[in-house]
């Protein structure tokens, strides 16, 4: 990293590592057998990484070139022979070296806190690392923020704003595709009758009558009661005249599936910073 | 000092959405000269400053450089610092960002006018900050150096200091200026070259003592009509007497008498002028 | 030895500046302030002192030189080459004091700088005629 580009972002990069640095402190120092912080443990688990994701996005990606524009410096640093392009591509290409660094930090932690609360939980250990873990993904997710923090403080040209846009955007997108359009990425496979392979993704149960087609539950209760001798909540579950069926993600598939998403948070960092890139271009030269 | 063009431009014309701020401006900057940018404000002096210091792509026509040493320096109105930086930081910004940068230059600048070195930008007077810019600006060594409204934040003891600070870089480094005011009398003496901006459009641009020189004003008994041939700016008629100011430098005989014009006088007829042209 | 002129340029005078300044050096040499072979200031030296721009300041040399007043020599600067004026510098120093004397006597009758200008202008025409 230049010294500029440390002069410029140092009081960002500090206070990332300095965040980094207090997880992982608490990490080692929660007491699993405690209710309070076995609760603690879960949610730093399943918010830190998006966390860091987030700050990455409000906190580098946003003021990047936002801050350039609102205080006007971009007229002492860019000009005729020093293009702005050329600008954002080396403050960029600088960041992406501590950012990788910092990201592999956090992964690392995350992953000693799943081990903690694996070994501290009654139940079998599954073999099945979380999802999100996966370091690619979690690369790709940041490095997502970050470019979609760089393309809105182009656009709004104006640092709260921006990060207002960012915050709500990323989080959108972290919702929308980790809670929402994941189970989909491929199509599910249905299991009827039985239920799917231990370690699986659950997408959705239901009922089939006889020929095959859905059934709403109370379509499956009136059939069951219409048809059904031995009762309707026995006939309910005896996958005789009317059927269950769970729609899940086998495990063999997972590592699909975070290959999409990779491949997805990959295209839009890329395509976030190509398009910042091209709006910059587009905006200081003819 | 060299003589030559240190910059040149064609047509250039800038359309924002619903104004055009720029239409079909050619002119060119006299090299190792002091040129002043006048205008009113909103005729589009920041615009085309902009567009040459490359921070604005024009709607049409172009800028052009000559081949070979063609470092261009911008001092923005807004007079912008990173206000967390100390000044030696921006100093060393400056030199960072440069391929060509003089130190020691940078820091007379600064020492002439007391900026302390170790505060923070943020912190420091408006006026300090206008000379952090300035030093920065002139360590870079340019051959052009662009300013807009240079001496608006200072207070007038200031302007006269950064104006002679200035001037003596133009001796010592035959560096180019251009730069841009909207109060002409701050020009007399400073500038040796006019461009005069009305409404987006080039109203007239010339060495500025061949300006005087061919301009009049023009005193006599009341009459319609001018003593000497040529384009009549001002017209005025007061009881008995009527004035013009004419392009003009023909003599004119008794009981006629031609005054010269000042620099003031001629800007403010030009764009009136235009103005009425326009309308 | 290089005598400093005390340039200024008068922003409020149609005169072009240039014109203003080698004004101001033939006056010098009218008063008998610059005798031939004096230095004059260099371009860097008015720049510095007055503020003036250094094209301006050229070309009010190139002026003097023009009217063969002054010379610029390769690399040493610009020296005045020849004296305006007649009078010696004895003649001048006493007649400027009469004058001063004169107008103290001015002023206790009540005249005005532009009282004065106008008496001088009218004798000088009177003369004329």
């Amino acid at each position: 990293m230049s010294w500029l580009t440390w002069r410029l972002q140092r009081s960002t990069i500090i206070a990332a590592v300095a965040l980094i640095a207090v997880f992982a402190v608490v990490v080692p120092n929660l007491d699993l057998s405690s209710h309070l912080d076995s609760r603690a443990a879960n949610g730093l688990f399943v918010l830190g990484p998006p966390a860091f994701a987030t700050v990455v996005a409000v906190f580098w990606g946003a003021p990047l070139v936002a801050r350039e524009y609102e205080h006007n410096t971009y007229k002492l640093v860019w000009s005729r022979d020093r293009s702005a392009t050329r600008w954002l591509a080396v403050r960029v290409g600088q960041l992406l070296a501590p950012l990788v660094v910092l990201t592999i930090a956090v992964n690392l932690i995350t992953r000693v806190l799943y081990d903690r609360i694996v070994a501290a939980s009654q139940y079998p250990p599954s073999d099945v690392t979380p999802y999100d873990l996966w370091p690619p993904l979690q690369l790709t997710m940041v490095l997502a923020a970050f470019g979609l923090g760089i393309l809105a403080g182009m656009v709004a040209r104006s640092s709260v704003p921006a990060m207002g846009i960012t915050l709500v955007v990323y989080a959108a997108l972290r919702i929308g595709l980790g809670m929402f359009a994941r189970p989909y990425l491929l199509p599910p496979l249905r299991y009827i009758g039985e239920g799917p392979p231990d370690g699986s993704m659950p997408v959705g149960f239901g009922y089939l009558d006889g020929a095959g087609h859905e059934l709403s539950k109370s379509d499956a209760v009136t059939q069951c009661a219409a048809t059904s001798p031995t009762g309707v909540q026995k006939c309910m579950g005896s996958n005789q005249i009317v059927r269950q069926y769970v729609d899940a993600q086998p495990p063999d598939r997972i590592q699909d599936l975070q290959l999409i998403e990779f491949g997805i948070y990959a295209a839009i960092a890329a395509v976030t910073l190509a398009a910042a890139w091209l709006v910059l271009r587009r905006r200081m030269v003819a | 000092m060299t003589e030559g063009i240190a910059l040149a431009v064609e047509g250039l014309g800038k359309r924002y959405r619903r104004k055009v701020a720029l239409r079909d401006c050619s002119f060119e900057l006299p090299a190792g000269r002091v040129s002043a940018l006048v205008g009113m404000n909103g005729a589009g002096k920041t615009t085309l400053l902009s567009v040459l210091a490359g921070l604005l792509p024009p709607t049409e026509g172009r800028v052009r450089l000559p081949a070979g040493e063609r470092r261009i320096a911008f001092v923005a109105q807004e007079k912008p610092l990173y206000r967390h930086f100390s000044v030696r930081d921006m100093l060393r910004l400056g030199s960072k960002l440069n391929t060509v940068w003089d130190q020691q230059r940078a820091l007379d600048w600064l020492a002439r006018f007391d900026v302390p070195l170790d505060r923070p930008c943020g912190k420091l007077s408006g006026g300090q900050q206008a000379q952090v810019s300035f030093a920065v600006a002139i360590g870079s060594r340019p051959s052009v150096l662009l300013l807009d409204e240079p001496l608006s934040n200072l207070d007038p003891l200031a302007r006269r200091e950064v104006v002679k600070e200035l001037l003596s870089a133009v001796v010592d480094t035959d560096m180019t200026v251009l730069m841009s005011t909207h109060v002409v009398a701050e020009l007399s003496g400073v500038a040796d070259h006019l461009l005069l901006l009305g409404d987006g459009e080039l109203v007239l641009s010339g060495d500025v003592d061949d300006l005087l020189a061919a301009h009049r004003n023009y005193a006599g008994p009341r009459s319609e009509r001018p003593p000497v041939p040529g384009e009549v700016l001002v017209a005025s008629h007061v009881g008995g007497q009527s004035t013009f100011l004419m392009e003009s430098f023909e003599p004119v005989a008794a009981p006629w008498t031609a005054r010269p014009v000042t620099l003031e006088d001629l800007v403010l007829a030009r764009l009136e002028n235009a103005r009425a042209v326009a309308a | 030895m290089s005598y400093v002129v005390e340039f200024r340029v008068d922003r409020g005078s149609g005169m072009p500046a240039y014109l203003q300044l080698a004004q101001q050096v033939r006056e010098a040499l009218r008063l008998g302030w610059l005798t031939p072979g004096d230095k004059l200031p260099t371009v860097r030296e008015v720049v510095a002192t007055s503020g003036v721009n250094p094209n301006t300041v050229l070309k009010a040399y190139r002026e003097l030189e023009f009217a063969g007043l002054v010379e610029a020599r390769q690399g040493a600067g610009t020296f005045v080459k020849a004296a305006l004026g007649t009078a010696d510098r004895k003649d001048l120093a006493r007649l400027y004091d009469e004058l001063v004397e004169w107008l103290a006597r001015a002023r206790k009758s009540g005249l005005e700088d532009e009282d004065v200008v106008a008496l001088l202008r009218t004798a000088l025409e009177g003369e004329r005629e």
